[in-house]
């Protein structure tokens, strides 16, 4: 229980004050108008459109019902209200039907693209260290998700505000002239209304609020059993009766959560309702008594009713739309934050050189999150994160077979990534020929070093694209057909209908191909042969392969990388065999560090390792 | 039942025209959808979401309705009714006091109709519909484990599967909120037309004006569908777009070469492929909308100019009955299109409900047996199995045969993609062979009670999934029960996972994944892997599968598990996957698998001496380590 007041505590601190939110959303109009200042005006003048054409249709029923009563009236004169009616009505279809179905569909899309631009660009600065941190990564996911549909949101809440405002003043006004006492029964009655609305809507957040884990337990087991990834297990096993006691009990939680708010609001419910049919039927009592008192019209009677009842429609969607400003206030300060963070890794003026020598001096490194101004707020607890790598000394140069062994979790591949420059050293420096990592600009550098991640990445995109990273033009289909023989995909490739413009994938087009875990690898590997890079990281380059294909291609790589520098990770020692150096790492320290036979000299954890793995062929080999 | 035969009866005055163009649309609508229901089928799967509900919560869906009969005459009763009496006592004269009754009346009318509606909505709903949700999606569960794995890789199943658990609940939902509309409507509109029949039958027929804009609005909608199908394929490009510069896995890829810019290409051409749609479809959708909007406007400007005419020229019609008509006409020809609208929108929930209809009453191939045998040890035979994907080409396994003896230690070695992982799938029963057969002592498979059968094997995969639940029950993949904590605490000793498990803040109890619990641990691959592989440590099944049990796991702890493993299992079936040929070795018989089919068996040194295909793998990778043992060696 004591945990529940925890997070209500900490959820009230989320929600964000009137005033603030009022800026936020004040900033992302501005920020369209930045975008697209004509979507901003066409938007505003649709709001404004819209109030003064409801106004006028119910001014003029107003006018066309009292001329009814009067007894000077004609035909004529009533048939020319109505055709007046029609006409705007008529006006006003046309403006929507091409506002609905052409303009907006097509200026939202626009906009979209703008914002989206943006968003990547930045995406694409940010720190990969960011994607570490789960609270920042889980409120950038959010904000790029929800950047879709949000920035429109705010756009078209303003300019309906304007509309309901224009309508809300109209019809009051239009009161007040009929009586004084009925237009101020009817503002009062709606403003306490609204106000009860928010009250109400305040409550139902915190309820939200609660139920959030159990409304999250219920969507993870959904996905579970949707996914194609979990079927298996669920089938061998019996983790499928856990997770539907789960999902019960937490379904449980949710109705305990709703019973408990739905009496609370059961009373907010009878004052709303009382408040609601004073509102309504005070006016419509008083303007009978008028009516029979012969001090009001007929037809003014008669709109009364109408009106009274839009009235209060409009109020209530008003007032829907200030209670969703907080919201979408929460989204834009995330939005703004994303858009204001400044990557710390910046690139340099210095164009990067074919590699002669790169050195680690006294490199430590370890993952730290690094949401910005969360760290301010110091929650105390944070732990010191454990240091990934620590006080690496080491130099490669060029044309160096290097081959990185290690446990699982021995800083190998953060080491790799350090190199890329796709984080910095906490501790310590890179030098890339003779000056620091972080003189160089980034695509210069990068475009040096040519990458197999262990968790590659195919695209949606031909094969020859997906080979290149790039366009594939026609004098570069050589050039991947090249690479693709070199990472002995070549079979396969032949195999296909469209050769290297085959799709990848069915994202874009349902003739795309699916490919296997090791034909996808492959693909990965023909990257780094398409480019002349100097540098060449690989992975565990071959862990989707079987025996004979590793058998093949650590061969190619190797012939083919002959003047290259070539950093590679690998868990079978067999491999490594291959490298000129290899260097051993336990817990982040550089341990061992030689040739394979130096190494085996040594005798040290190297050979242990070695030996272990070797075991079982050699006295069988014999055999 | 009898408010869809009057909508029924409401089409049937459509004029010839109109029904000729609607057949016609039909037909083409046939032709681009096959999946288009019959008529009957949509009311078929409507009654079918509504009967679901029903039996979740039996005074759901009569107080529901009941509700919306009474608000919307309540309705009628103040903005129509009310006026019309005012109005003609009005002019009879008579006194404001009676009318005053007559409101006080309407007044505690709607104050209690509205708090017995509050009793409702916020007493009584809230119990119920989670407890809706709770047995759709839970039927859904029960009915996801029941199903042959072969559907997963079925797109067309898959799709409809996961359209179906994202929104059966919101659609039987929507089902009832139609329903409501319907009510709503057809009681406005009787009560309404009835009061303006009473005053003059004509304005009937102006109410009935919008029904000659059914064409358009028939054409209209189609036209949105086509344009929305066409939008829906863009939108699936710009949301992979969107996810490849978002999503962490992509992060690394996208930042290092020109992929970025070629994903930013890409989206810069959906794009453009957007604004041409809407240009192509734009005006013609302008136009049908403005005509299909201004119906009722119509409706109004006639109906209003007759009850004018009457009134004021004629002299045949009361002023009050003439604001009558002005105030009502147009709520009588808006009630009627969205009575029209209702149909499509029945249409359009009952596609919905059809996936999920498809789904619950889907009678799975391989048929949980309940009641038949329980597995006994005993040796495993294949006989002339051959096994096909579902869409694919060429069979996964052809005619393999195969024994394994109970107690064996048995190696699957190949290729990728030489059937390996899917011999082990069929022996599981996740899939029915295509023909041939798979027999346990002699009985077929199939045969056997289904739990009993499973509870045979203990099984780790190659793709393991951790669940997000504590450690302990991933280890069992089934709940806690007493006495096992020493069970996984022992098992995880073996898989060399419980010195990190014993790091983390409640041990075994720890919940993994941060999906349920914020503070729950995340492991790495390899530590996963050993948690998974905990699982044959915990129970004495006769068979033990594992499916590259050590691809991700550094040598010493592979050793370690193997040599864990093999002491784990030394009466037991074990059946091992790998691709590192030293631990095949182990094995006391090897099968060697190429393309679907055995091709060679035996023990190690039978297999070395045949001098084959495996022979030259093995020597192939063990090259490496013997030369370098043997320079090592020549060194000393």
């Amino acid at each position: 229980m004591s945990k529940h007041n925890d997070k209500t505590k900490k959820d009230k601190k989320d929600k964000i004050p009137p005033g603030k939110a009022l800026r936020y959303n004040l900033l992302m109009l501005r920020k369209i108008w930045g975008m697209s200042p004509r979507f901003f005006i066409i938007n505003l003048l649709t709001g404004i459109v819209d109030g003064i054409s409801g106004s006028v249709t119910t001014v003029f029923t107003y006018m066309l019902f009292n001329e009814l009563d009067r007894p000077d009236v004609t035909f004529g004169r009533l048939a020319l209200y109505l055709l007046l009616i029609f006409g705007v009505n008529a006006a006003i279809a046309v403006f929507y039907a091409w506002y609905h179905q052409y303009y907006w569909v097509k200026a939202d899309k626009k906009l979209q693209f703008i914002m989206h631009s943006e968003l990547f660009e930045h995406a694409l600065k940010m720190d990969l260290a960011c994607y570490d941190d789960p609270k920042f990564y889980n409120d950038y996911v959010w904000a790029m998700d929800e950047s879709k549909g949000r920035a429109i949101t705010v756009m078209e809440d303003t300019s309906r505000m304007l509309t309901y405002l224009i309508q809300i003043s109209t019809l009051i006004t239009l009161m007040m002239q009929v009586d004084a006492a009925v237009g101020i029964i009817l503002l009062v009655g709606c403003m306490i209304n609204a106000a009860m609305w928010m009250l109400s809507d305040k409550i139902y957040f915190k309820k939200n609020e609660r139920i959030k884990p159990y409304n999250r337990k219920n969507s993870y087991i959904n996905r579970v059993y949707h996914l194609s990834d979990y079927a298996k297990e669920l089938r061998i096993g019996n983790a499928g009766e856990k997770l539907q006691t789960e999902y019960s009990e937490s379904t449980a939680h949710i109705i305990e959560e709703n019973v408990r708010v739905g009496k609370k609001m059961y009373g907010i419910g009878t004052v709303t309702e009382l408040i609601d049919n004073a509102t309504r039927f005070a006016p419509i009592i008083i303007l009978l008594f008028k009516l029979f008192d012969g001090t009001a019209e007929l037809g003014a009677f008669a709109a009364s009713i109408n009106v009274i009842w839009q009235l209060q429609w409009s109020m209530y969607d008003l007032a829907q739309k200030v209670i969703r400003m907080p919201d979408n206030a929460q989204y834009i300060s995330k939005y703004l934050k994303f858009l204001e963070y400044k990557p710390t890794i910046v690139s340099g003026e210095l164009t990067a050189e074919p590699l002669s020598a790169i050195e680690l001096r006294n490199v430590s490194f370890s993952y730290r999150p690094i949401a910005p101004d969360e760290k301010k707020e110091g929650e105390g607890e944070e732990k010191v994160p454990k240091k990934s790598l620590e006080g690496v000394n080491l130099t490669i140069q060029k044309g160096e077979k290097i081959a990185i062994v290690g446990y699982n979790g021995a800083g190998k591949t953060t080491l790799t990534k350090l190199l890329m420059r796709l984080y910095d050293p906490t501790e310590g420096e890179i030098i890339y020929n003779g000056r620091n990592l972080k003189e160089y600009e980034l695509s210069s550098l990068r475009g040096r070093i040519g990458t197999v991640f262990q968790d590659y990445k195919i695209f949606a995109a031909t094969i020859g694209e997906n080979v290149l990273s790039d366009t594939c033009a026609d004098a570069d289909r050589e050039l991947v057909t090249d690479a693709l023989t070199k990472a002995t995909f070549r079979e396969k490739l032949d195999s296909l209908e469209k050769g290297i413009d085959t799709e990848l994938t069915k994202e874009f087009s349902d003739e795309g191909v699916n490919l296997s875990g090791g034909e996808s690898q492959k693909v990965a590997i023909a990257r780094i042969f398409a480019r002349p890079y100097d540098l060449i990281i690989m992975d565990e380059p071959s862990s989707a392969l079987d025996p004979a294909a590793e058998y093949e291609l650590n061969h190619t790589i190797l012939e083919y990388a002959a003047d290259k520098t070539v950093v590679f990770i690998s868990h079978r020692l067999s491999t490594t065999r291959m490298a000129d150096r290899i260097l051993m790492f336990a817990d982040g320290c550089l341990i061992e560090e030689g040739s394979h036979d130096e190494l085996m000299a040594m005798d040290g954890k190297y050979a242990m390792m070695f030996r272990l793995q070797a075991e079982k062929y050699r006295h069988t080999a014999a055999v | 039942m009898k408010k869809e035969t009057k909508t029924e009866d409401v089409k049937q005055k459509k004029t010839k025209e109109e029904r000729r163009a609607e057949r016609k649309a039909k037909k083409e609508k046939k032709k681009k959808d096959p999946n288009a229901l019959k008529t009957r089928r949509v009311f078929s799967n409507i009654f079918f979401a509504l009967k679901t509900i029903h039996s979740v919560a039996p005074s759901y869906l009569p107080t529901y309705f009941l509700w919306s009969v009474g608000s919307s005459f309540l309705n009628f009763l103040t903005n129509t009714w009310l006026l019309r009496e005012v109005v003609n006592r009005y002019q009879e004269g008579s006194e404001a006091a009676e009318l005053l009754w007559i409101v006080i009346l309407i007044v505690a009318a709607q104050i209690i109709w509205g708090r017995l509606i509050g009793l409702l909505y916020d007493i009584l709903y809230p119990r119920y519909r989670e407890k809706i949700v709770e047995k759709v999606q839970s039927e859904l569960f029960r009915k996801a484990e029941s199903v042959e794995l072969e559907c997963y890789e079925n797109p067309e199943f898959y799709d409809k599967y996961v359209k179906a658990m994202d929104s059966a609940y919101s659609k039987c939902m929507e089902v009832v909120s139609t329903v409501d509309n319907l009510i709503w409507a057809t009681v406005t509109l009787f009560s309404t037309s009835i009061l303006l029949f009473v005053i003059d039958p004509v304005l009937i027929l102006f109410g009935l004006i919008p029904l000659l804009f059914g064409l358009i609005r028939n054409k209209r909608n189609r036209l949105h569908k086509e344009r929305r199908d066409k939008i829906r394929v863009l939108d699936r490009r710009e949301a992979y777009v969107q996810r490849t510069y978002y999503l962490n896995e992509y992060a690394k890829e996208m930042r290092l070469g020109g992929m970025n810019k070629l994903m930013y290409e890409k989206y810069a051409e959906t794009l453009k492929e957007y604004v041409e749609l809407f240009r192509e479809y734009g005006p013609r959708l302008v136009v049908l909308q403005f005509f299909a909007n201004s119906s009722s406007n119509f409706t109004r400007l006639f109906a209003m100019l007759y009850a004018a005419f009457r009134t004021l020229v004629t002299g045949t019609m009361l002023i009050g009955d003439c604001l009558v008509v002005f105030n009502s006409i147009g709520q009588v020809s808006w009630t009627l299109v969205r009575m029209t609208g209702v149909m499509t929108e029945f249409r359009d929930h009952a596609m919905y409900i059809e996936d999920y209809r498809f789904f619950l009453e889907y009678d799975p191939k391989i048929k949980r047996v309940a009641e038949g045998k329980k597995a006994q040890k005993g040796d495993i035979e294949f006989s002339g199995v051959t096994f096909t994907y579902k869409g694919a080409k060429t069979p996964a396994l052809k005619n393999v045969s195969m024994k394994i003896r109970q107690g064996e230690r048995i190696a699957l070695v190949g290729m990728n993609g030489s059937g390996k992982t899917t011999l082990v799938k069929l022996l599981l029963h996740l899939y029915e062979p295509v023909s041939g057969k798979i027999t346990l002592n002699g009985i077929p498979v199939k045969e056997y009670e289904t739990d009993s059968y499973r509870e045979h094997f203990t099984v780790v995969f190659q793709d393991f999934k951790m669940f997000s639940m504590s450690v302990a029950e991933n280890v069992l993949l089934r709940p806690l029960r007493e006495g096992d904590e020493e069970t996984v605490t022992e098992a995880l000793k073996k898989s060399g996972a419980y010195d990190k498990v014993m790091s983390l803040k409640n041990g075994i109890h720890t919940t993994l994944t941060r999906e349920f619990d914020d503070e729950g641990a995340v492991l790495s691959v390899g530590e996963a892997q050993k948690v998974s592989l905990a699982r044959a440590f915990t129970n004495d099944s006769p068979v033990v599968i594992l499916d590259e049990p050590s691809s991700a796991l550094d040598p010493i702890a592979e050793y370690n598990m193997f040599k864990n493993m093999l002491e784990a299992c030394q009466d037991r079936t074990l059946v091992f996957i790998s691709h590192r040929l030293s631990s095949a070795v182990l094995a006391d018989r090897i099968f060697m698998m190429e393309d679907g089919r055995i091709t060679e068996s035996g023990s190690h040194g039978e297999l070395m001496k045949k001098n084959g295909k495996y022979a030259k793998m093995f020597r192939m990778q063990a090259e490496n380590y013997a030369e370098g043992e043997s320079e090592v060696k020549n060194r000393e």
